[in-house]
């Protein structure tokens, strides 16, 4: 009630609301320049030139480095094929069980909290322990994927990660298992469909693959394109599986040797091309941005517009 | 009408029957996808050296747990405590770090409005599509320049302390924008500062945005490799995530080079996993809670 007495003009308002916003998030924007801002500019700054890490001259080369990466690098149009390879087909095995488990999750039947809570598991045992466990499973000799099929009958079972031909289709079956976030972004918007829509078209006879495709979809969409942003860049940034699976170097014979790793190599083991790997890093850079612009687009066809996200 | 209802109802039910059959079929059939590498974790680290490291047997035929834990733990690289305490370091470092100024950043952008804060929050949320790749170089470079690479840890948790987890301004942003504006009012009334207001009425208000943060960056701080890989040389400063290689190259200078003694790498991994789970059962209510709250929210 004391509120009515004093009412602040719309110029105090702003005021005030102005310096609070700078109470709280000057952190931010500082963070902005420093951690986001300065290195991207440097980034650039660095493609231009020869630097490494341990010699203070360094010479300006202009687009040599990027000219280089693009036409005479095999190995850096190698790393971003497998990136781009590894980031659609893992993507899509990801998006399919994440929002196939979120909706087995969504079922109302008794229990479901155990296993929403087993299926979150995979999620939170480390990387680096998984990728054990992976390595053991797809062992040729001794794993228990070859056992079972030869158990089946198959003759020449695959070598997976050990042989060149293989070991990419290994790492993305392994990622399929990083389902954990995503499946409860799905969990999360499935949940907030009212049940009465799925009772209704029920009575009007819609069958499931109806019922899934005009209500589920369309009302899921902007976590769709949610999540679809997040596992594209969780895809093409793929480090830590790749650095186990691949003992760091993208082993065997450079057929798991994704983008991330053939970068960490160049800037960051001898001789420390950090001029080089800048250039690498822009063009990959922009790669992202085209597949997000890409994304953003295409979203215009399969986000409805009066369900939003923010 | 009523006996209309009724009975489609009834008729719902009928036909529900078979379907929840099939629906704990698959729900069985994903959970034990899903605890299998868990549960070959737990068999492996019981079996002995020759059986681990030449068999995938579902069962066991050895016993020898104790003297694998034994091995893992006498081993002279295998520093689990000082490799766990040096985790927690960065870990409580980072989340710390992100928790109080990612909260505040949040904050701003949910509370305050004035002309321009779309087009700034817009920017912020648009550096989520920047890659590391991009950013590492010159930090790196920096903290190499600087003399701070390997000053405990800097490198790996200073950025947490400038906001610089968009997604989690994000996430705060969210939960704040619910908090009921007549209790602010009320709180400002009463001789409250904006701070004050922070950190003691809508902070404590949001506590599973909290949880959420600590359970992400456990896990995070765990999986990376990256940072460790590029920060991290000398063997005291090791992290958890060193200690799985410790043993799977247990024999790569030897001549069976090939081989992997899964057993004791199985124990490793399962030292390094317990504080997780631990974690994870002790929070995933308020977790669960929050996760689904981004949704109810959005």
């Amino acid at each position: 009630m004391t509120a009515k007495l004093y009412k602040p003009t719309f110029k105090q308002n702003f005021h005030r609301n102005y310096k609070y916003f700078l109470l709280f998030g000057t952190i931010a924007i500082i963070g902005f320049f420093l951690f986001y801002l300065y290195p991207i500019i440097r980034t650039f700054i660095l493609s231009l030139t020869d630097k490494t890490i341990f010699d203070p001259s360094a010479n300006y080369v202009g687009l040599e480095n990027y000219m280089y990466a693009l036409k005479s690098d095999p190995l850096f149009a190698r790393s971003i094929n497998q990136s781009l390879i590894f980031a659609i087909f893992s993507g899509v095995f990801v998006l399919i069980t994440s929002l196939m488990l979120a909706m087995l999750l969504n079922s109302k039947v008794k229990f479901i909290g155990v296993f929403r809570t087993i299926y979150f598991l995979p999620f939170i045992i480390p990387s680096f322990a998984v990728g054990a466990v992976y390595k053991n499973f797809f062992n040729p000799s001794t794993g228990l994927i070859n056992r079972l099929l030869e158990f089946l009958g198959v003759v020449n079972p695959p070598l997976w990660y050990i042989s060149p031909n293989s070991a990419l289709l290994t790492m993305i079956i392994i990622s399929s298992f990083g389902f954990g976030v995503k499946m409860l972004v799905f969990l999360a918007a499935l949940q907030n469909i009212p049940q009465e829509y799925y009772e209704v078209a029920e009575l009007e006879g819609a069958n499931k693959a109806q019922q899934f495709f005009k209500i589920t979809l369309p009302l899921i969409s902007p976590m769709l394109f949610f999540n679809i942003i997040l596992i594209t860049i969780d895809g093409l940034r793929s480090f830590s599986l790749a650095f186990v699976m691949g003992n760091g170097q993208g082993w065997p014979s450079n057929s798991t040797l994704l983008f991330p790793i053939y970068m960490f190599m160049t800037a960051f083991n001898m001789p420390f091309r950090l001029g080089y790997a800048a250039a690498m890093a822009w063009i990959f850079f922009l790669i992202i941005l085209a597949l997000t612009g890409i994304n953003f687009l295409l979203s215009k066809f399969y986000v409805q517009k009066d369900v939003t996200l923010t | 009408m009523e006996t209309a209802i009724k009975t489609t109802k009834l008729q719902r039910t009928h036909k529900r029957k078979p379907r929840v059959v099939v629906t704990y079929a698959m729900l069985v059939f994903f959970a034990i996808v899903a605890l299998m590498p868990l549960y070959y974790l737990i068999i492996t680290s019981m079996k002995d050296l020759t059986e681990a490291s030449t068999q995938a047997t579902m069962f066991p035929h050895s016993f020898a747990l104790f003297e694998n834990i034994q091995f893992v733990l006498s081993h002279p690289d295998y520093n689990v405590i000082r490799m766990f305490l040096n985790t927690m370091f960065i870990f409580v470092m980072k989340t710390l770090g992100t928790v109080i100024t990612c909260s505040m950043a949040g904050y701003a952008f949910a509370m305050y409005k004035f002309p321009g804060k779309k087009i700034i929050f817009f920017i912020l949320l648009s550096t989520m599509m920047i890659p590391g790749e991009i950013l590492g170089i010159p930090i790196y470079e920096f903290m190499v320049n600087a003399g701070l690479k390997e000053i405990a840890y800097i490198p790996l948790w200073i950025g947490s302390w400038f906001a610089t987890d968009v997604f989690m301004i994000f996430l705060f942003r969210q939960f704040f924008q619910t908090v009921p504006k007549p209790l602010i009012e009320a709180a400002r009334m009463d001789g409250y500062g904006e701070l004050q207001i922070f950190f003691k009425i809508v902070l404590p208000l949001n506590v599973p945005v909290v949880v959420t943060v600590i359970l992400l960056y456990f896990v995070g701080t765990y999986n990376d490799l990256y940072g460790p890989a590029l920060y991290i040389s000398d063997k005291s400063n090791w992290v958890m995530a060193n200690s799985i290689s410790i043993f799977e190259n247990l024999f790569q200078s030897g001549s069976s080079s090939y081989l992997v003694p899964w057993n004791y790498v199985s124990v490793a991994s399962l030292i390094a996993i317990i504080p997780v789970i631990l974690l994870f059962s002790l929070m995933q209510k308020k977790f669960l809670q929050s996760v689904a709250g981004v949704g109810i929210k959005g």
